[in-house]
């Protein structure tokens, strides 16, 4: 689960002299929300549709009183003047995780991946992030899903999924949920690639753990209501 | 309509797939539906038939000739399961999943040749889930797809409805037909985060050209006929203002019954009945009466084939 995996690569980018035209020019082209600036190769900052929307509005303003049109501003405006300067960034070794952190603390819809010597490599979007998730939590795979009381992560985990494995079946992911905390309620959700989840509740059953029933659980959701 | 003019096959063959013990997908299902009609007042009446052999060009219209030879190769080589282990395989099961794709064609030939007005094909294994590449939960080939294909192909008919009212949602025929506008694919089906195989999201409605000719119904777990009936009727009449079909077929599965073992929805005797009734009622105000009805899953054989014959009766009672 790290960053190179599921970054887009070959990221767009303007130089430090360009002007705001060419930064919109360049998002319209390649159809992106984020490009990043760079000096000599090197990273200085990351430039979004918010910072442009932003930097038109002050423009707008200014050409007011300056008797200019706002495409005269923008062709002489420099991107650096608008940018979000020494953005936090991301090595592609970074783990998903700390990716996610990030977008957590910050308000940022993209973070640029950069090597040592601050050259660009990729932005890891938020939408990359969620792409990313989904795949490893095997969302789009072809499974049947079953949540499992279970007392503590690891014995338990263990005989569930060697129970699993006596079937012959393949687990495609699993997770863990804390859904109570007084007293302690721990869910573990399996996605098993497979039609027919019947033979792995009735092993697990025999085992006596107990699974989550999806029809009265529906039942008593809609009683919330 | 007289239940003579009504089609059904059921055929021996089938029991030539087998599947490992416990296995829900099992030869016995034939047998619960064969007892159902057996027991049904209409079950003398109608029109008997058994299966052909498709030829290899007609379940070439869906699946590459690769992918047949594969599935013919793993059976014959004894291989017990094909692509994952869902799919168990038998010697047998080359030959019965060509006969199950045969005999919805030949019944598709009796409509066409005015020997019927519209049938029921008890086959086994069922199709749905069969991409064309790949098979995938139970299925092999993707019977109802290739028997719209054939339509269009054999007898050029422009428009073909599936119905298909299974529990699962039939990932297959949607993606074999999403990007096309003359098949129309409805399905009402358990919602997808609940259930395998993780498709048929509301948002699905069909791609480029096929956009608005996919419509996906998809239903909480617990759902009972209160709330499906209507939700079904009105997808209907919503169809009804897009797209008339020539012809109509119905990927009929009864898994989504209050006992079936393998979902969590909670239909009852009268949501198949009602189906039929509605089904009949758009094939006979479009497609002259022309429905085939194909069998995909259902694995609570105690009511079977009662579920079976109350879908029919239905139809029968409509059209
Ligand atoms: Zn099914």
């Amino acid at each position: 689960m790290f960053v190179f995996n599921w970054m887009t690569s070959t990221p767009v980018c303007v130089n430090t002299q360009d002007t705001l035209l060419k930064a919109e020019e360049s998002m319209k082209t390649h159809q992106v929300n984020q490009i990043l600036v760079q000096d000599a190769g090197k990273l200085v900052g990351i430039f979004s549709d918010r910072d442009l929307r932003d930097a038109k509005t002050s423009l707008v303003y200014m050409s007011s009183f300056q008797g200019k049109t706002l495409k005269d501003l923008m062709e002489s405006a420099p991107v650096v003047s608008f940018m979000t300067k020494d953005p936090i960034t991301l090595y592609p070794t970074d783990t998903l995780e700390d990716a996610l952190s990030i977008f957590n603390t910050h308000r940022f819809n993209g973070l640029p991946v950069v090597d040592e010597d601050a050259r660009p490599l990729g932005i890891l979007t938020k939408t990359d992030l969620l792409r990313a998730f989904e795949g490893v939590l095997g969302i789009n795979a072809n499974t049947s899903r079953l949540e499992v009381l279970v007392a503590d992560k690891t014995s338990d985990t263990i005989r569930v999924l060697e129970a699993v494995k006596r079937l012959g079946i393949e687990v495609v992911s699993l997770l863990f949920e804390m859904v109570r905390k007084e007293p302690p309620q721990l869910v573990l959700l399996l996605r098993l690639a497979t039609i027919n989840p019947l033979p792995v509740r009735e092993a697990l059953e025999a085992e006596g753990f107990e699974i989550l029933d999806i029809r009265k659980h529906w039942l008593d959701l809609e009683a919330f209501d | 309509m007289d239940p003579k003019r009504f089609g059904f096959l059921i055929d021996p063959i089938y029991d030539a797939h087998e599947t490992e013990e416990e296995h829900p997908e099992c030869a016995r299902r034939i047998r619960a539906i064969q007892a159902g009609l057996d027991s049904h007042r209409f079950g003398p009446m109608f029109k008997r038939f058994q299966a052909g052999s498709a030829d290899m060009d007609a379940i070439q219209l869906v699946h590459s000739k690769e992918y047949i030879q594969e599935f013919r190769s793993a059976c014959q080589s004894g291989l017990s399961y094909f692509h994952s282990y869902d799919n168990c395989i038998s010697e047998g099961s080359f030959e019965a999943a060509c006969h199950a794709v045969g005999g919805v064609l030949g019944h598709l030939e009796a409509v066409m040749a005015e020997e019927i007005d519209s049938g029921f094909c008890a086959i086994r294994p069922p199709g749905h889930h069969a991409e064309r590449n790949k098979a995938m939960g139970f299925c092999y080939f993707n019977n109802v797809a290739i028997a719209a294909r054939y339509l269009k192909s054999r007898y050029s008919v422009e428009k073909v409805l599936i119905v298909d009212f299974d529990v699962h949602h039939g990932n297959g025929t949607q993606h074999i037909f999403e990007e096309e506008p003359s098949v129309f694919y409805f399905s009402v089906h358990e919602h997808p985060s609940f259930l395998f195989p993780g498709t048929g999201r509301r948002s699905e409605v069909g791609i480029g050209a096929g956009k608005g000719f996919t419509l996906n119904v998809p239903m909480p777990p617990s759902t009972g006929d209160d709330r499906v009936l209507p939700a079904f009727d009105y997808a209907l009449e919503q169809i009804t203002e897009v797209f008339k079909a020539d012809f109509v077929l119905v990927s009929a599965g009864f898994d989504a019954y209050e006992h079936d073992p393998l979902a969590h929805l909670n239909f009852t005797e009268k949501a198949y009945e009602h189906f039929g009734r509605q089904i009949g009622a758009y094939a006979r105000a479009f497609s002259k009466g022309r429905v085939i009805s194909v069998l995909e899953g259902g694995y609570f054989l105690p009511k079977l084939g009662d579920l079976c014959m109350a879908y029919i009766e239905g139809l029968v009672h409509t059209l």
